[in-house]
């Protein structure tokens, strides 16, 4: 399994889940209550409520000599008030306020969508407790902005729990309590402020509509976008925002209009068949509204200091149509959250849309929407990359290039350097690249701790793609493990067991693909980290879980530490195969899921033994197997590993009977055979444990 | 002087029952391990189908319940015995008796520190070692915690938290969460 920085598409995230089951009950509730909606509707109008109104029937049928129909319409009654009171409508701003809460957020999401978090901020504490949250808006205004929160956080899981780690350290936290929330017929749309905690300033604006028919589009625009406008831009939606980082800054921290006189002269060029707006989405002139709500959007309810010279026509919101979605769509590279940011990111679409149109080449356009969602780059920017991006594809001396790996390179070194990879330089050798980014080698030599993490990761990216992208500081890197430390943990168990820790050293300088792929992707995960112990264990190693730390522990038998009683095979396909388990929790949790419930497997791993398991058996230590078995076919990819650490000694098949160690009872073919004797590898295992195999750990 | 024999005689009462619990709890986990556990039974995978057949199979059951087969685990373990509500068994010593459920020989045997647990399995011709911690009863002693150790070869199995809830005068396993996995 090759899972590094393109992200798995297929698979649903937990989030998918919750709102699927959130609708499925939704359903189930309207069906139950089908058959009193006529009386509902009758009701509604006169404000009864839905046991106020049965009641009102039932004694009708009474009174009219009919108590079978009254009783059947009580035992309905009953039946239908409980269902109702269970399952509330799901407008309900107490239900979602709950359902919200009750999500298993974890601490950095918590943070991020916590109202109190405000009050440390010093200089937003006072302002926002001035903002008026009373009056009859108040529930639309609770409940629009809990969507936006939700909304928020599927996106986060989408990425990989990078988004919000972004928006917190880049732009800003959200004052969810400061936003303006747009009441249009059944649509909604929420702008929230991000505000950085040193400093008295908004710094972005988030933007969610969801239209009556489920239709989703969002945005989030940092300052920096905003005021890196030179001349003109293509970005629709920028009068609107110009207006909102004014009102948002005037309304918390008392800003005059210097800054966004500037902005606000700036032209907007119209992109061809690619933008469009709904008439009621045409915002008015801001004033200050009580709670927050905007409840006429198309007439001038904003205009107590409307920004000077800024034209007379209202802004408008702007999303996209099919004239810059199409290849983005059709390409298959975006979910439902990333639909919705499109659909708010016109310039970005066209640019990823046009893209894709000349090139048959969707995990590139991904990489590109990735970096687009992480603010990595401008909409100007993306569009110099794309074309850089073509011009290189186009070249026939690269081929036979792993183009996507270069780009993905590329693209991590920005993030974290604001530099281009010498390596991209060379192999991208145009003008607008050249132009845009010096690179600078030195910057890579230096082994800056904090950059070391995000180039490893390229480097057993490129170690992955058969060594197509250069790595100028891999040498650099691999002799400063303090980094890895810090994510692989050593206990003082494991360093004190020589052999064992001699081994993983062995393992993880070859750096060897199944390695790679498992414990190598914990140096990725920015959430879970690994640390390896030796104990006294009845088996030769286990995985298991430290939920209070969030740490994956691999721990190792102690047997192993006396070298006369095993090989250093026998530590490194203990290591790897401990290894598999650890990275199969890893990939479930770092996407939301509880890797405890063996239900979730089967919607992730779509294999018959594994939906076998998950409803006889019933434990993750059978499923875990076979996926390892029946999905992935890791015992290859142990073998492999073996042969390679071994110094390739005979052949892979004779490290197959290691590899099948733990698995057998989950084959076809080994099912039977506990102890592999009577398999074609037993007696290739017993040549190579004749040749007295070594790693060099055992003496 | 009486009070005394009052003392000890309830003490016997209830010594007694804490072993006639631990024994039914034992009975209860080794009649669902040897029931439930699939990797104890020899599966046939055929095209997309399964077939499940109670072959006879042998269980080796380590006959003292101990800590130093929970180490990867200890932290969990402390976590309940921190809690107030919960005490933990003193009787260290387990009977299991040589016996056949469900297909399944079950055997006591001494696992020792030596060994690795492949060649365990080879030696005996078993298919799986179980053994048990230290069992964790409630205030009330209406429910049990027991932590199983449970090994189909050196990276086959894994160690689980068995719930058990007293239904009258049995137990019931309530819920089996898996703790670690080999």
């Amino acid at each position: 399994m090759y899972v590094l920085y393109t992200r798995a598409r297929k698979q649903k995230n937990r989030a998918t889940f919750e709102q699927e089951s959130y609708t499925a009950f939704q359903n189930f509730a309207v069906r139950v209550l089908c058959g009193l909606r006529k009386f509902i509707n009758l009701h509604k109008s006169k404000k009864m409520n839905l046991k106020t109104s049965l009641k009102t029937v039932v004694s009708t049928f009474f009174e009219l000599k009919l108590p079978v129909l009254g009783l059947l319409m009580l035992l309905f009654c009953i039946t239908a008030c409980n269902e109702h009171e269970v399952l509330p409508p799901s407008d309900s701003p107490a239900e979602s306020l709950e359902s919200f809460e009750a999500l298993n957020l974890s601490a950095e999401e918590a943070d991020f969508f916590s109202d109190e978090k405000i009050n440390e901020i010093p200089h937003l504490k006072q302002a926002v407790e001035q903002l008026d949250h009373n009056g009859r808006g108040r529930f639309f205004f609770a409940r629009s902005v809990q969507k936006t929160k939700r909304f928020v956080r599927n996106m986060n899981h989408q990425m990989e729990h990078k988004y919000i780690p972004h928006i917190t350290q880049n732009v800003g936290q959200p004052v969810w309590l400061a936003s303006y929330v747009a009441k249009l017929g059944g649509d909604m749309m929420t702008f929230v402020p991000l505000v950085p905690a040193d400093e008295a300033i908004i710094n972005g604006v988030l933007v969610y509509q969801k239209t009556d028919d489920g239709d989703t589009s969002y945005s989030l625009t940092t300052r920096e976008q905003m005021a890196s406008v030179e001349t003109e831009t293509d970005d629709q939606n920028y009068p609107l925002l110009v207006q909102m980082f004014y009102e948002f800054d005037k309304q918390l921290f008392n800003a005059g209009t210097e800054a966004y006189l500037d902005w606000g002269v700036k032209p907007v060029i119209e992109l061809e068949d690619c933008s469009t707006f709904p008439e009621y989405t045409c915002l008015g002139r801001m004033t200050e509204l009580p709670n927050r709500v905007i409840t006429l959007f198309d007439t001038p309810v904003f205009d107590s200091t409307p920004l000077p010279d800024f034209g007379t026509e209202f802004p408008c919101y702007y999303i996209c149509d099919a004239g810059c979605t199409a290849d983005i769509y059709a390409s298959g590279i975006a979910d439902e959250e990333e639909i919705a940011w499109i659909n708010g990111n016109c310039s970005y679409a066209d640019v990823i849309d046009d893209f894709l149109a000349d090139n048959d080449e969707p995990e590139i356009g991904q990489i590109l929407l990735d970096a687009a969602i992480l603010g990595y780059l401008t909409a100007t920017e993306s569009k110099r990359l794309a074309n850089a991006i073509d011009v290189y594809l186009n070249d026939p001396d690269n081929a036979n290039t792993d183009a996507a790996c270069v780009v993905q390179e590329a693209l991590e070194d920005i993030s974290s350097i604001g530099e281009v990879p010498l390596a991209l330089m060379c192999e991208m050798s145009t003008d607008l690249m050249a132009a845009k980014f010096s690179a600078d080698y030195e910057t890579y030599s230096s082994c800056n701790p904090v950059d070391i993490q995000l180039i490893r990761t390229s480097i057993i990216n490129c170690q992955n793609s058969n060594g197509n992208c250069l790595c100028p500081s891999f040498d650099c890197i691999l002799n400063d493990l303090m980094i890895v430390e810090d994510i692989i943990i050593k206990d003082e168990s494991f360093e004190t067991c020589e052999r064992v820790n001699c081994v993983y050293d062995v393992l993880f300088d070859s750096m060897n693909e199944l390695f790679c792929s498992t414990i190598g992707n914990f140096m990725e995960s920015t959430i879970f980290d690994l640390e390896f112990r030796v104990a006294n264990i009845i088996g030769d190693g286990q995985t298991t879980y430290d939920e209070e730390n969030d740490i994956i522990i691999l721990t190792i038998s102690n047997f192993f530490c006396d070298e006369s009683e095993s090989t250093d095979l026998n530590v490194a396909a203990t290591i790897l195969h401990e290894g598999i388990h650890a990275e199969l929790r890893r990939y479930l949790m770092d996407r939301g899921y509880d890797a405890n419930n063996v239900e979730i497997y089967p919607e992730v791993w779509d294999n018959y033994l594994v939906e076998w398991y998950a409803e006889n058996s019933g434990t993750t230590n059978d499923i875990h197997h076979a996926i390892m078995v029946r999905v992935d076919n890791y015992v290859d990819l142990i073998a492999e590993a073996l042969w390679q650490v071994n110094d390739q000694v005979f052949t892979i098949e004779h490290y197959k009977h290691l590899a099948w160690d733990g698995l057998r009872g989950y084959s076809e073919q080994y099912a039977d055979d506990t102890y592999g004797i009577n398999t074609s590898f037993y007696p290739l295992h017993q040549e190579l444990m004749a040749s007295n195999p070594t790693l060099g750990c055992d003496q | 002087m009486i009070k005394l024999k009052i003392l000890l005689f309830a003490s016997l009462i209830f010594g007694c029952a804490n072993q006639n619990d631990q024994q039914k709890i034992l009975n209860t986990a080794i009649e669902y391990i040897s029931s439930e556990n699939v990797p104890f039974r020899k599966m046939h995978y055929h095209n997309d189908s399964i077939l499940v057949d109670n072959q006879e199979k042998i269980i080796l059951i380590h006959p003292e319940m101990n800590e130093f087969h929970f180490e990867s685990v200890s932290s969990q373990l402390e976590k309940l015995r921190g809690n107030d509500n919960y005490s933990i068994e003193k009787q260290s010593i387990l009977h299991p008796k040589k016996t056949t459920r469900n297909g399944v020989e079950i055997r006591p045997y001494h696992i020792p520190d030596d060994k690795r647990m492949n060649d365990i399995l080879f030696e005996q011709q078993a298919h799986a070692v179980v053994s048990f911690a230290p069992f964790i009863y409630n205030d009330a002693h209406s429910e049990a915690i027991l932590f199983v150790n449970y090994a189909c070869g050196g990276l086959c199995g894994g160690i689980y938290q068995y719930t058990l809830m007293k239904n009258g005068l049995e137990w019931e396993i309530f819920d089996v969460e898996s703790i670690t996995i080999y």
